[in-house]
């Protein structure tokens, strides 16, 4: 087995409002170790929750996972104990949020914050754990680290923050790294910066990375492989330079149509029509048909499966041979 | 076809002050926006694009005057606006309208729709009764919306359909100006496009002037006809679009574009990264404000500050490598 996580078949749903929405349904994303996987789709199409669920982090109540598991290591993660699961958690799989200055607690100092993880996981001595601390922020590009321990979070900038973010999702050398939107919070001329770090220490380290955002290009430039979402379901996934070249799933080309590009010139940007519709009014059939342009009487009744259409390429789609990337 | 001035800012400054110490005596200045000439024409998109802190939005509200301007002058239509009193600049405002970021926080959640768009007409004393009501339909078709929307609350639509209200509150007024301060940042990619689009067409509709405001310089790009860049409370750049784009020549432009990822895989670019954060504006470096940061910075950029100089074909770039 190469792989670093299996998720499979995941449902979870949520209660609102006295009623079940289910906002997860039937997500399987296979990650290789030392591979970079970009999950990418747009607010409310469950990428998030699907993260949050690897680390076993969804409020219940009024979140539930319904079905599916999440393999690794040769084991379910959700049928762990609590407790079990705490010393898998931050220590052989972190995480990595959007918002790196309110995902730091503001009263201890950002080396303390890292030494945490050291301290609950390895059994070490405060001097090792110091400057294993150090070693930890320059390998993030922490200019200063000696002194850089000593600050709090308000004192550092946006990009700091992150930076200091990665250090604790490193700390203890994980397996599996989840990146939620990790740079989306952040100005452009950092992100490259982060992205670039990233992948520096995925190849370094050979740790899986699943990387979830709503860019595209994000996604062109450090991701392997790509699954797309939307509403609660992966449309397309397969590797990044096939999906980019030659998508076959409407919803992917609209997305690709949608952003202007930095070189060439189009006059009307291609907008995909409407909104994505709510967890709590998925329509029967396909959940994109009211905003498809391709879409047929089938796709209102019949809802198409994820299938293959070749090199490990696959789309759900009843009309994904014909489907084109007009530019 | 040579266009008309607009608005034209000259040598524009707006500090704020920073307070400390027992008495809160003022020690010092925040320059957010540091000495920036500017003209729009009728019917022009500038594009403003810097990091954030850079000031971008501080400029946008000194120039609608939400924010009393500390030095320089404001010309709208050759009328020195500067320091007019709020009854006189009341009809400079029906003008000059801004879109904001957040449709979340824009709208007033206790407001029908109704009232949310047609607040400016009974401000300006515009329209009664049923004529109002015609107009702020036909508005909210204009941007997109259904009829029906006039009696519903903010609550009941989604990010995009309120930026869409935003921007009817903007046009009732008929203005010539709007301020569009990160008018898609909090919207679906999907969803971007769509408002992208409706800016477009409206501009092309009523001949409207627009600063627009944004981070994202793929947008930027799409829709301006100029852009400004913008460093520290100073603009270092600007220049028609496509031309800054294919030969930005100031090293935080080209740093910038280049740290756009691009949605092509084939395309393997190096990522260019700028070392350190954006300087306090409180106390930019000496010289120019960009050489702590700048790759090929030279002694004399430590004590001299460039000036923005024409470079040809309307380009004008603040470097003394250029």
């Amino acid at each position: 087995m190469n792989y670093a996580l299996q998720i499979k078949d995941l449902r979870i749903s949520f209660e609102s409002e006295g009623k079940r929405v289910e906002v997860v349904s039937g997500v399987s994303i296979n990650i290789h170790k030392g591979k970079i996987v970009g999950v990418v789709g747009e607010s409310g199409c469950g990428k998030t929750v699907t993260a949050l669920s690897v680390m076993r982090l969804i409020p219940d109540p009024p979140g539930k996972i319904d079905a599916g598991e999440v393999i690794f290591d040769g084991a379910d993660l959700l049928k762990y104990a609590d407790r079990d699961m705490r010393s898998i958690r931050g220590n052989r799989i972190s995480m990595i949020f959007q918002e790196p200055i309110s995902a730091l607690n503001p009263v201890f100092t950002v080396g303390d914050q890292i030494g945490e993880a050291l301290r609950t996981h390895l059994n070490i001595s405060r001097k090792e754990e110091k400057e294993r601390v150090i070693e930890l922020l320059k390998l993030v590009g922490i200019p200063a680290p000696e002194r850089r321990m000593n600050n709090y979070p308000h004192e550092m900038s946006g990009g700091m923050s992150q930076r200091v973010m990665i250090a604790m999702a490193l700390a203890c050398s994980p397996e599996v790294l989840i990146a939620d939107e990790p740079t989306t919070a952040l100005d452009v001329t950092i992100q490259a910066g982060i992205l670039r770090l990233i992948d520096d220490l995925r190849a370094r380290l050979g740790m899986a990375v699943l990387l979830i955002t709503h860019d595209l290009g994000i996604i062109a430039e450090v991701a392997d492989e790509v699954y797309v979402m939307y509403a609660g379901k992966v449309v397309e996934q397969g590797f990044t330079t096939d999906i980019f070249k030659e998508p076959h799933h409407p919803y992917t080309v609209g997305l690709l149509n949608s952003v202007p590009d930095l070189h060439e010139n189009k006059e009307m940007l291609n907008a995909i029509p409407g909104v994505v519709p709510s967890p709590d009014n998925f329509p029967i059939g396909c959940r994109f048909q009211d905003r498809c342009p391709l879409v047929i009487d089938k796709c209102r009744t019949n809802e198409p499966p994820l299938e293959e259409i070749g090199n490990g390429h696959k789309a759900a789609c009843w009309r994904a041979a014909e489907v084109k990337q007009e530019n | 076809m040579p266009f008309k001035e607009l608005i034209k800012i000259d040598k524009l400054k707006k500090y704020f002050p920073v307070k400390s110490g027992v008495l809160s005596r003022v020690t010092n200045f925040v320059k957010a926006v540091d000495g920036i000439d500017l003209c729009i024409a009728e019917g022009q998109t500038i594009g403003l694009v810097g990091e954030s802190g850079c000031g971008k939005t501080t400029l946008g509200k000194t120039i609608l005057k939400l924010l009393e301007p500390t030095d320089g002058k404001i010309l709208f239509e050759n009328n020195d606006i500067t320091h007019l009193s709020p009854s006189k600049m009341r009809p400079y405002r029906r003008e000059m309208q801004i879109v904001f970021q957040d449709p979340y926080g824009s709208l007033n959640p206790r407001m029908k729709v109704e009232s949310i768009v047609s607040e400016g007409l009974t401000i300006h004393n515009i329209s009664q009764g049923q004529e109002r009501k015609d107009l702020i339909r036909e508005l909210l078709i204009t941007v997109g919306l259904r009829e029906d929307a006039l009696s519903r609350y903010p609550h009941e639509f989604s990010g995009g359909q309120r930026q869409r209200i935003a921007i009817a509150r903007a046009l009732a007024l008929k203005p010539k100006f709007i301020v569009c301060d990160e008018p898609i940042s909090a919207l679906d990619v999907s969803v971007q496009a769509q408002i992208i689009n409706l800016f477009i067409e409206l501009q092309e509709k009523f001949k409207l002037a627009y600063l627009f405001i944004s981070h994202d310089l793929r947008v930027v790009r799409h829709i301006s006809d100029k852009v400004a860049v913008m460093y520290l409370g100073k603009i270092v750049e600007i220049s028609p679009s496509k031309e800054l784009y294919k030969n930005p020549l100031h090293p935080y432009t080209r740093i910038l574009i280049s740290s756009v990822p691009i949605a092509n895989p084939g395309r393997k670019r190096e990522m260019t990264a700028l070392k350190g954060d954006v300087p306090s504006p409180i106390n930019p470096p000496s010289g120019c404000s960009f050489h702590p940061r700048c790759p090929i910075a030279v002694e004399k950029c430590k004590t001299i500050e460039p000036e923005l100089r024409d470079v040809g074909s309307e380009h004008f770039a603040s470097c003394h490598l250029v």
